[in-house]
Formats: structure tokens, C-alpha cells, sequence
């Protein structure tokens, strides 16, 4: 399964689809951030990969 | 032992005589008017909400001497006058040990009147140094509605995937962010714009056949899925919907590593430029394992 790093994000759901012949997972999670703020984002798997990827993304006020 | 006090100067230190004390040990006050900027904001504005505000340090105390000694009062007092004007610090040393005052910028000339008894008695006031902006934080936080995770197996044809939006409908006026990580070509992305600002439907990144991307979706009427062209394409959508579609993106960052072994921290470092929701996505492929 995952974990992530960062105690403060908040998982919201995850797909965990690895199976005899291989497969994928993924995960999505949030936080509120402030600027200046660490932005560092970071997990890890129970399973080996592959590929791993990794993607942070700030949704700012209007 | 009576608290002494030190002026603290770049030209040497002046010690107060002992009848010096301080009108408060805890200099300045709660000022309902203070000023301070939020984030993200230039402009300084009042708060009414009690924030504890700088103000000048006092210490007041007489110069005398028994001896009536005027030669020797006016050059203690000379020495007070200029000290205060030049005055970094003050040391506060009780029996307990000794207290520091920085930041301090000095003074203006202190208030001098006679007590009556051939001596003066002396109010020194101590400024604070120019304070800095006090940060408060934003008070529009980024409301999310929901997210979610779906899978797409493996087709080799061209083919249309509708994402479904996870709690059923995004309402008009939000905002979707899309991020995909899987295998394939997307085709058409319809009203999805890439934030990789190539202006295509180009991925982030891609590493031994996996890609990732990454897309804003305004909500101009409500949706309950979101479509996608796409070609031998197999993958996973990570969806979040945030009230507002007027919100803008930030910080995106992104690392696409190869063969990790389990229990392998894999992610991103830096410093969030702006305030919001930060959206964290991770996506992991394992052929042949398990």
C-alpha cells in the first residue's frame, strides 16, 4: 500500500491494481499549503516499480 | 539585587546607576490598530484583532550625588543623553542573571526635571527598530470538493475514456484538476488545458513507456465525467475538483523515477511559492511483480 511522507496530506483514495502479472496503483491526496511553506511531497510503496511518479500541484485562490 | 541597566552602544556601554528601573519589563502593548499585511497582498491594512504592537522601552531613575557635585551630575547625565541616542541593546542584570533588549534604535533626548533635592530625575524611552510585516494567512482557503482514483485497463484501439468525477457532478463554476499517469496517447483532451503549457496534449514527463500529465478543467455546466480520446492507452486518473473555477495553478512539480525498490521514498523538494490547496498525486507501475 502507500504512505505518504508528509503527515499532513490528507488521502483520498487510492487504486492498488498489482496482481500476479503486474499492474499499476496510484493515489490522490491534499493539503493546505502557505507560501513559504515546504512544499516537499514525498511517498513510498509496499511494492517495487518500475516507474514511480510522483506530481504536486498548487490550486491558489481566484 | 536591585535590577541594573546597561545602555548598550557601538562606542561602549553605559551602566545606569541603581535608582533605574523600567516601567515595564514587557515593552509595547495590544494595539487595535495595527497594521499588517496578508499574504499574498501588498497593501498594509488595520486589524482590530489584538495583535501585540512595538512601543518604547522606558526606564526612569534620578541623578544625584550626596556630594552636590554639579560637574559630576551633568556629566553623568551627558552620558545617559548620549548613550540613548546611540543605544542598540540594554542589559537588564538581576540576581537571576541578565536580560537582553535588542533591536533597539535609540531614543530621543530624556526627559529631565529637577526632584528638588539638587538632583534630576530621568525618563529614557527606547524605540524598537522598524518592525517587519506581520503574515497572516489567506482567509480564501481553496475549497475542495472531492476526489478521486478510477483505472483504465489496457486497449490497443482509439478510443473515447470518460473520467467520472468523483462524488458524481462537479458543479458550474469549478475547477477540475486532471492528472493521468499510465501508458498511451492522449488524442483529444476537450476542454482540459495541459499545464505544462506546451499548448498540446504532451505529457510531463515519460519514462520506459509510463507518462504522467497534468490538466485544469474549468466547469462551465455541471459534468459528471470528463471525456478523453485516447489511443493503446492504459492508465490511472487522478481527479480533484475545487469550488471556484477562476483559481489559478501553482508549483507544479513532478519526478518520473525508474526501478525502486520497496518501501523507496520517491517525491519532490522545493518551497510553495503561493498559498492554496496543494494536490499530490503518485502513481506506481510494477510489471512482473507481485
Amino acid at each position: 500500500m502507500f504512505t505518504i511522507d508528509q503527515e499532513d496530506f490528507i488521502l483520498h483514495d487510492t487504486f492498488w491494481g498489482l496482481g500476479p502479472f503486474g499492474g499499476d496503483a496510484g493515489f490522490v491526496a491534499t493539503r493546505p499549503i502557505s507560501a513559504g511553506a515546504d512544499l516537499d511531497a514525498s511517498w513510498r510503496a509496499t511494492q517495487g516499480g518500475n516507474v514511480v511518479f510522483a506530481l504536486v500541484v498548487t490550486v491558489t485562490p481566484s | 539585587m536591585a535590577d541594573r541597566w546597561t545602555l548598550v552602544t557601538p562606542t561602549g556601554n553605559v551602566d545606569l546607576n541603581a535608582t533605574f528601573a523600567a516601567r515595564t519589563y514587557q515593552p509595547g502593548g495590544v494595539d487595535a490598530s495595527a497594521a499588517l499585511r496578508r499574504d499574498d497582498r501588498r497593501a498594509y491594512q488595520r486589524s482590530g484583532d489584538g495583535l501585540r504592537t512595538p512601543g518604547p522601552l522606558v526606564l526612569y531613575g534620578i541623578v544625584a550625588r550626596d556630594d552636590q557635585d554639579v560637574a559630576a551630575i551633568v556629566d553623568e547625565l551627558n552620558d545617559i543623553r548620549d548613550a540613548v541616542a546611540a543605544c542598540t541593546s540594554v542589559v537588564r542584570t538581576t540576581s537571576a542573571g541578565t536580560y537582553t533588549y535588542s533591536g533597539l534604535s535609540g531614543g530621543p533626548t530624556p526627559e529631565v526635571t529637577p526632584d528638588g533635592l539638587g538632583g534630576w530625575r530621568v525618563v529614557i524611552e527606547l524605540w524598537p527598530q522598524r518592525a517587519a510585516a506581520t503574515f497572516v494567512p489567506t482567509t480564501e482557503p481553496v475549497e475542495l470538493l472531492a476526489a478521486g482514483v478510477e483505472f483504465f485497463s489496457f486497449s490497443s484501439d482509439s478510443r473515447t475514456i470518460n473520467v467520472a468525477v468523483p462524488g458524481g457532478t462537479a458543479p458550474a463554476g469549478s475547477l477540475i484538476i486532471l492528472g493521468i499517469y499510465g501508458s498511451g496517447t492522449i488524442t483529444n483532451g476537450y476542454d482540459a488545458v495541459n499545464l505544462n503549457g506546451a499548448g498540446n496534449l504532451s505529457p510531463l514527463a515519460t519514462r520506459s513507456g509510463q507518462a504522467g500529465w497534468a490538466f485544469r478543467v474549468p466547469v462551465a455546466s455541471d459534468v459528471s465525467s470528463l471525456p478523453l480520446d485516447v489511443s493503446s492507452f492504459y492508465g490511472i486518473a487522478h481527479t480533484v475538483v475545487v469550488a471556484g473555477q477562476g483559481n489559478n495553478t501553482a508549483d507544479l512539480s513532478y519526478v518520473i523515477a525508474g526501478t525502486t525498490g520497496s518501501g523507496t521514498s520517491v517525491g519532490i523538494t522545493g518551497t510553495a511559492t503561493k498559498a492554496g490547496l496543494q494536490i499530490f498525486i503518485g502513481g506506481i507501475t510494477s510489471f512482473g511483480i507481485g
